[in-house]
């Protein structure tokens, strides 16, 4: 693991470049997966992606991903450990929605 | 058809010129080469295009192996590089294909402004040793060369000076919101 917490949260860019490498993919991929993924919510700029994809692979969270055909484009593809990290955001994640839609829920039903 | 302009941009007014660069290419005069330095932007005059300019300030130079490996990224996602100084390097992408910013988080951003106040700080010191060494060095000699150059070595420090305070405030903007924004 590197050298965060387990209970820390991710960016909610890293938390979608992991989830578009679970399969393999190059730069222009994950941009293109993000935007769909998030209805042109989220356009990832190249510079915030680059050093993403450097840090990722610093800490083992992802990988090179080799291709047989000799494209100069690097593609790139989750780990182990980057699966696990994103499985664990995930719990953290779906526990926010839980607490969220209980309060907020509550309030709006209150003040009807 | 090429067109020259002489124009003089500090290194803490990147977004200005930026700024300037993308209002050019709206009235028809696109970048494609620039010397910072002799203050020359040559542009081509075409109506039947438009970039957004964006000015990135690199970890190492552009024809390091990092650097390289950065600009070719970029190249793959359709992002042009027109021009460099040193560790500035012009780039461009064509305005049909969307927007174009080069970092698109909070993070990202504070991590590009520091690089810069860094360049900065670094090369502060040296100019103010020069200065007083100058300064020294008139105040044994009153040589009218040596009083001119203590002179125009206070000016570079104040521009140094200058650059580490503006650069301060646009981070600390930032800091602020990303104690509730990411």
């Amino acid at each position: 693991m590197g050298n965060k917490t387990d209970n820390s949260a991710l960016t909610e860019a890293v938390f979608y470049i992991l989830l578009s490498l679970l399969e393999p993919m190059h730069g222009y991929g994950i941009i293109q997966n993000v935007i769909d993924l998030t209805n042109n919510r989220v356009n990832l700029a190249p510079g915030t992606l680059y050093g993403a994809l450097n840090t990722l692979q610093e800490k083992d969270l992802i990988r090179p991903y080799d291709t047989d055909d000799d494209s100069r484009r690097k593609e790139y593809v989750i780990t182990k450990e980057g699966k696990e990290t994103l499985m664990r955001d995930l719990v953290r994640l779906k526990e926010l929605v839980k607490n969220g839609d209980k309060y907020l829920g509550r309030k709006t039903n209150e003040s009807n | 058809m090429r067109v020259i302009k002489r124009k003089l941009f500090f290194a803490w007014q990147f977004e200005e010129e930026e700024s300037w660069l993308n209002e050019m290419s709206k009235q028809g005069l696109h970048l494609v080469a620039v010397n910072p330095l002799l203050l020359k932007y040559e542009f081509e005059q075409r109506k039947d295009k438009e970039y957004t300019y964006r000015l990135e300030f690199l970890d190492d130079l552009p024809s390091s192996r990092k650097g390289l490996d950065y600009l070719q990224f970029l190249s793959d996602l359709g992002v042009e590089q027109v021009g460099s100084f040193m560790r500035w390097v012009y780039l461009r992408k064509n305005k049909s294909s969307g927007q174009f910013h080069l970092h698109s988080d909070l993070s990202s951003r504070i991590k590009y402004f520091k690089r810069i106040r860094m360049l900065f700080i670094a090369l502060s010191p040296l100019m103010f040793i020069n200065t007083i060494n100058l300064i020294n060095t008139y105040l044994r000699t009153k040589s009218g060369v040596i009083f001119g150059l203590s002179g125009l070595t206070i000016i570079v420090a104040t521009f140094f000076v200058t650059g580490i305070l503006t650069m301060n405030s646009k981070i600390k903007n930032l800091d602020k919101n990303s104690n509730i924004w990411e």
